[in-house]
């Protein structure tokens, strides 16, 4: 049943891939398949490859899993014999109930990170304008404002068209995502708050203390433009009140406070100064400027960092990149670690040597400057994820294959090697039938810790400013920002505490894997 | 004496023995000086000579080249042929031009206040946060941040300009006269002008300005270039009497001949190890501040102490400035660390740019207490031309309508009214801040994605593809890079255009790179964009280097010239007369016609995308640092260098005693604003 439903399950995500990109619909993470676009180099027109590259990389993609759903359709259960050993250690690590819990907090956490722009993102879900219903976060299309009877060419902004359908009060509405932003380059405004008086002392919204800083007017019909500002301590005015032209924004006067008493006349510009007082304008509003904190009213739930991106759609996003990396990186890093390693063993000789000597030279290249070099070569722009991720393997493979030469070396001199050899099985079949699925544990046991050891080096990467371009979201980044901006404690406490959680809990699937894999039950250093 | 005692002698003595380094031996060049002066008139004949032959020999046979201009070329060298002297040493006073007409520059206001007390010491920081590898002037590595503190803003000259009129005040000479030939200037040293080492200031120090910077002994180009090209002769009368001439006639003449001294005495040991023997060497001075040898602590500190007797202590212009006894710099190597000391009071004065500092960080009770004051100070100097550079030889880049696309989608004003939280101004034209030479009937093309839209489907971008970038008809994608130096600040705001510029269906890719490179890749023209500001000089604006068209390609081919300043790649018929009329301009008035009319130029080609100008600077200061009741001069970069602030020592300890006991004093937040420019 097991390989029957993992056969559907795959089948049915290619089908719906293939057919959502060629519907030109975005459905969550299946849109990433075709997702590896070329970036343009210079402006020139692209060659055949870099063209259709998106196409040619998903479909390899899709082919890959095809293929293996459907082999996992031709298996029989019955014809699959789990070895009773392997039986024990699975039941064993279920038993082990921190690492088991972990394991399904961690897959809980896929599955919501497989959610992707159906949870978190600025494009709607759903919008309903004159009648129709249209679901812009599932189509490739983007819907110009022009679309929904607004004004630009620009996509639209949903967040203003909701608040804009709200005001007009028809049957228009919009259906925003969980977190209606984007993880990178969708900024938040500042956030302008009226302040209340109270008995000649002026306090923010909702706060206690008295209201010390600055406060703004801006015109009733211009919001963007400022007409005055003036300075509280503690809740009276202090000091200039300064009125600004509306043509230019220059300065044109300005009243003095001294402990909440303005000034009879203007102490500059009286005319002018005067002429303004006329104006309407807005209550006397303080203005917040990013970082914001965290509020449930402008739906920044962890607040945003110092450029007004919002911190939780970027843990998000981090999170959906850190597993997309531990896949691709645990298949390329083990894959070659494995097969080298267990070649090196089994074969041994001359073709060991060699390695041995090429392992050595590549372990004292530093990887750092490797990194630096190459996003410099390429441009920091260009730099992707499987960029970085080819580089990580290009040194982490190294590791694995320690670990395989030995177990080789060791299971090769057993006497079911030497009975499969005279049964006439070739180097390749003895490795990977016999060899390998008695040395598996080994590597079985260190993949979590790989995991671990991927996720702090993109975040490291990130924080020396190695690493990713802008355009990904990263843990990194944030917690450079936060750290920059330790005055405003939300945007480090959240990305720490995201990312200590999760690599606690691969940590704690990585004991018990560990721990249900040691062949003695009861070892003394516990 | 026990072994710690020991101990810490010997790595004293250890110490001490590496601080002193190499022996140098005595030495005395002036033979060399003699030697050289003869030398070096005998080069300059052979090369005007030289010269000459070529330009007969050029107009003889007809090419493509200019006959007009080498005419000019040939008039001109048989101009200087007539006196092609270099060093005239041997001239006396009856050479000396009888009808001049003396000008001592008196009338100009003082710049002092009457308040200023002296005394006490300035506790500040090496603004590079890092310790100067050299305090010689000139030289390898001498053009380090900390030479202004001690060279450029200290050491007198022959004149100087009046930072607040911009009207020629005295230095060390007391009076000078402009010759009929409107290059030759005339000066009478100050009879009371004399080093901080006692000697006199004589019209032989002036030549040895010349035998240094003309030296090969000196690394780098740049002064033998600027020394040799700027000036034609100089001309001792007496030891009080000299006179310079320049290359080129120039407004204000009497500015661009006046010198700075290098002391004859000092600099008796210039040779070939030069750079090394005088790397420590302390110097004598004619300005208010002169380094001591054991304020020069490696590593930590260097302190400045006045000069007692100062020559010109008493002289108009210069009185009641210079008046804090020590100024002491010390090494932090961090600009939060700088900020911390400044909080804590080890350093009296810090400039708060950053919004972040001013507005969020200075909410202490230092602040609230008053023992910190704030100041925001409208200073007039000329603006950094600071923006986007695009490269007009890349694809695409060439186009007007895409460079006025450029212009309408890059939303400089949302990133002064979020990151610079409006302080700052939009800036409109290349050289702003100049006075009369700025043309203020420019504005800078607004943010509009509507008109961007226009220019950029003008240009034949009409498509729009999924992601939001506009298209041509063969596909091709409306994206430029901008090459910057990756800095947080920075990169914030390129970030925000990036994402205001995707409105507009325009895509910015920001390339981010260390300094080092990302100036490399500009200088060899390989970006696209790029977020650049230039460094500027008053009294007049410079267009020659970054617009000229000798500057943009190679000659005769579309290969982007590398190496030199005209980063935009921007080669103009119509413009370049008027810069290379600017450059040569004789009188204000012809400066400003072509400058307003370059500017026009400029802004109808779309030449840059201007970003934003600070108009004033704000800074932290403690109580006891105190300045005149207009605060500062006009042409200030920065508070500190015109010298008019004082410490005053009571009211030092009266502020430290005030906050050991929690006594508040009012809180002062004051601005400036006397020179605000008005639109």
């Amino acid at each position: 049943m097991l390989f029957r439903r993992t056969g559907i399950l795959l089948v049915v995500i290619t089908v719906c891939a293939v057919v959502g990109h060629h519907a030109g619909w975005a459905l969550p993470t299946l849109d990433w398949f075709f997702s590896f676009e070329a970036k343009e180099e210079g402006l020139e027109s692209a060659s055949w490859g870099k063209k259709y590259q998106a196409n040619i990389i998903g479909y390899i993609l899709c082919a890959l899993l095809m293929s293996v759903g459907v082999l996992c359709l031709g298996t029989k259960s019955r014809n699959v014999n789990w070895n009773p050993q392997t039986l024990r250690k699975l039941k064993r690590f279920r038993s082990i109930t921190r690492g088991y819990v972990s394991l399904w907090i961690l897959v809980g956490l896929l599955f919501l990170t497989l959610l992707d722009h159906a949870l978190v993102g600025k494009r709607a879900l759903l919008v309903k304008f004159d009648g129709e219903i249209y679901s812009p976060a599932f189509v490739q299309r983007s819907y110009t404002a022009e679309d929904f009877g607004q004004k630009g060419k620009s996509e639209v902004d949903y967040r203003k068209l909701k608040e804009v359908f709200a005001q007009e009060g028809g049957a228009n509405w919009v259906l925003l995502p969980l977190v209606p932003f984007d993880a990178t380059f969708d900024s938040a405004e500042p956030v302008r708050e009226n302040l209340m008086a109270s008995e000649g002392v002026f306090y923010r919204e909702g706060e206690g203390s008295a209201y010390s800083g600055l406060a703004y007017r801006h015109y009733i019909d211009e919001k963007d433009k400022r007409h005055s500002m003036v300075r509280f301590r503690k809740g009276v005015r202090q000091g200039r009140e300064e009125f600004y032209s509306r043509s230019t924004g220059d300065v044109i006067g300005h009243y003095e406070w001294k402990d909440g008493i303005r000034s009879a006349d203007p102490v500059k510009g009286a005319d002018l100064v005067r002429a303004a007082e006329e104006e309407k304008t807005t209550e006397l509003q303080a203005v917040r400027y990013p970082p914001l904190p965290p509020s449930v009213r402008t739906r920044h739930y962890l607040g945003t960092d110092s450029r007004g991106w919002d911190v939780l759609a970027q843990i998000y996003g981090g999170l959906q990149l850190v597993f997309q990396a531990a896949i691709i990186y645990l298949l390329l890093t083990y894959a070659i670690g494995i097969t080298l390693g267990s070649l090196m063993g089994y074969l041994g000789g001359t073709f060991d040597i060699v390695v041995q000597r090429f392992i050595e030279i590549l372990a004292n290249v530093p990887f750092l400057y490797v990194v630096i070099i190459i996003a410099d070569r390429i441009g920091r722009e260009d730099v992707t994820l499987v960029t970085i991720l080819l580089v990580l393997c290009i040194f982490s493979w190294i590791g694995i294959t320690y670990y395989m030469r030995t177990a080789a070396y060791r299971e090769k001199a057993r006497d079911y090697v030497a009975a499969a050899r005279v049964l006439g099985a070739g180097p390749v079949r003895v490795i990977f039938r016999h060899v390998l699925p008695n040395a598996i544990s080994i590597v079985v046991t260190l993949l979590p810790f790989s995991v671990v050891g991927v996720i702090t080096a993109l975040t490291a990467l990130d924080f020396i400013g190695f690493g990713l371009p802008d355009t990904y979201p990263s843990w990194g980044r944030i917690l450079k920002d936060g750290v920059a901006n330790l005055d405003y404690p939300w945007i480090v406490a959240s990305v720490f505490g995201g990312m200590v959680a999760v690599l606690l809990l691969v940590t704690f699937v990585g004991e018990a894997i560990r721990e249900a894999f040691d062949p003695k039950k009861f070892t003394t250093y516990r | 004496m026990n072994k710690l005692h020991l101990f810490m002698l010997l790595l004293v003595v250890a110490l001490a023995g590496c601080d002193t380094g190499k022996d140098f031996g005595d030495y005395d060049n002036k033979e060399e000086v003699t030697g050289f002066r003869e030398s070096h008139n005998k080069k300059v004949l052979s090369e005007l000579e030289g010269k000459k032959d070529e330009l007969a020999k050029k107009l003889d046979e007809p090419g493509e080249e200019d006959q007009d201009k080498l005419e000019e070329d040939l008039a001109n060298t048989n101009r200087r042929l007539g006196s092609p002297e270099f060093f005239t040493h041997d001239a006396t006073m009856e050479d000396l031009p009888k009808d001049l007409i003396w000008e001592e520059g008196l009338d100009q206001p003082e710049l002092g206040s009457s308040r200023a007390k002296k005394g006490g010491t300035f506790n500040t920081y090496f603004s590079g946060l890092s310790f100067p590898p050299t305090i010689r002037s000139i030289g390898k590595n001498a053009n380090n941040s900390f030479r202004s503190e001690h060279w450029d803003n200290v050491e007198m000259a022959l004149v100087s300009l009046h930072p607040n009129t911009m009207e020629t005040i005295p230095g060390l000479a007391d009076r000078w006269a402009v010759g009929k030939d409107g290059r030759t200037v005339y000066f009478r040293i100050n009879e009371k002008a004399k080093w901080s080492d006692g000697n006199p200031v004589t019209v032989e120090d002036f030549f040895m300005t010349f035998h240094v910077c003309l030296s090969e002994y000196v690394t780098g180009p740049w002064y033998r270039q600027y020394y040799s090209t700027m000036f034609e002769n100089i001309t001792r009368y007496d030891d009080r009497h000299l006179s310079v001439r320049l290359a080129n006639k120039k407004p204000k003449p009497e500015y661009y001949a006046s010198l700075t001294p290098y002391s004859r005495v000092f600099y008796r040991e210039f040779s070939t190890d030069f750079e090394d023997r005088y790397n420590w060497k302390v110097r004598p001075t004619t300005g208010a501040y002169r380094i001591r040898k054991e304020d020069v602590i490696k590593g930590r500190s260097i302190t400045l102490s006045r000069v007692r007797d100062w020559w010109a202590r008493d002289q108009k212009y210069y009185r009641n400035r210079f008046n804090v006894d020590r100024i002491k710099y010390s090494l932090v190597r961090s600009d939060e660390k700088v900020f911390e000391l400044f909080k804590k009071g080890e350093v009296d004065m810090f400039h708060l740019g950053l919004p972040k500092r001013w507005y969020e960080q200075m909410e202490i009770p230092e602040v609230f207490n008053g023992y910190i004051e704030k100041k925001t100070f409208f200073n007039v100097y000329p603006r950094v031309p600071r923006g986007l550079y695009i490269n007009h030889s890349r694809p695409f880049l060439g186009n007007v309508n895409v460079r006025v696309g450029l212009q309408h989608a890059t939303n400089w004003q949302k990133v002064i009214d979020i990151d610079l939280r409006g302080d700052a101004g939009r800036l409109n034209i290349y050289n702003e801040g100049y006075g009369q030479f700025s043309n203020p009937e420019i504005a800078a093309r607004d943010y509009s994605p509507e008109k961007a839209r226009e220019a950029f489907a003008r240009a034949g971008f009409t498509k729009q593809g999924n992601d939001g970038v506009l298209q041509n008809d063969k596909g091709e994608k409306l994206s430029f890079s901008i090459t910057h130096t990756a800095s947080p600040v920075v990169g914030k705001m390129l970030q925000r255009l990036k994402e205001e510029a995707l409105k507009a269906g325009l895509e910015y890719r920001l390339d981010g790179m260390d300094g080092t490179a990302s100036y490399e890749k500009v200088m060899q023209k390989k970006h696209d964009l790029t977020f650049w500001g230039w460094g500027t000089q008053p009294p007049f604006p410079r267009y020659f280097e970054g617009i000229h068209s000798s500057n943009a390609y190679d000659p005769g081919t579309t290969t982007p010239r590398v190496m030199t300043n005209n980063i935009s790649v921007y080669s103009n018929p119509e413009a370049d007369p008027l810069a290379q009329g600017i450059r040569f301009a004789t009188s204000e008035n012809e400066i400003r016609e072509m400058s307003w009319e370059l500017e026009k130029i400029l802004h109808d080609t779309a030449f840059w995308i201007p970003g934003y100008k600070r108009e004033s600077y704000r800074l932290g200061h403690w109580r006891w640092m105190q300045w005149p009741d207009d605060f500062n001069v006009k042409m200030t970069r920065e508070a500190q260098e015109s010298y008019v602030y004082w410490i005053d020592v009571e009211e030092q300890e009266k502020t430290l005693r005030a906050r050991s006991r929690d006594e508040a004093y009012p809180e002062v937040d004051k601005v400036y604003d006397q020179y605000r420019v008005k639109k």
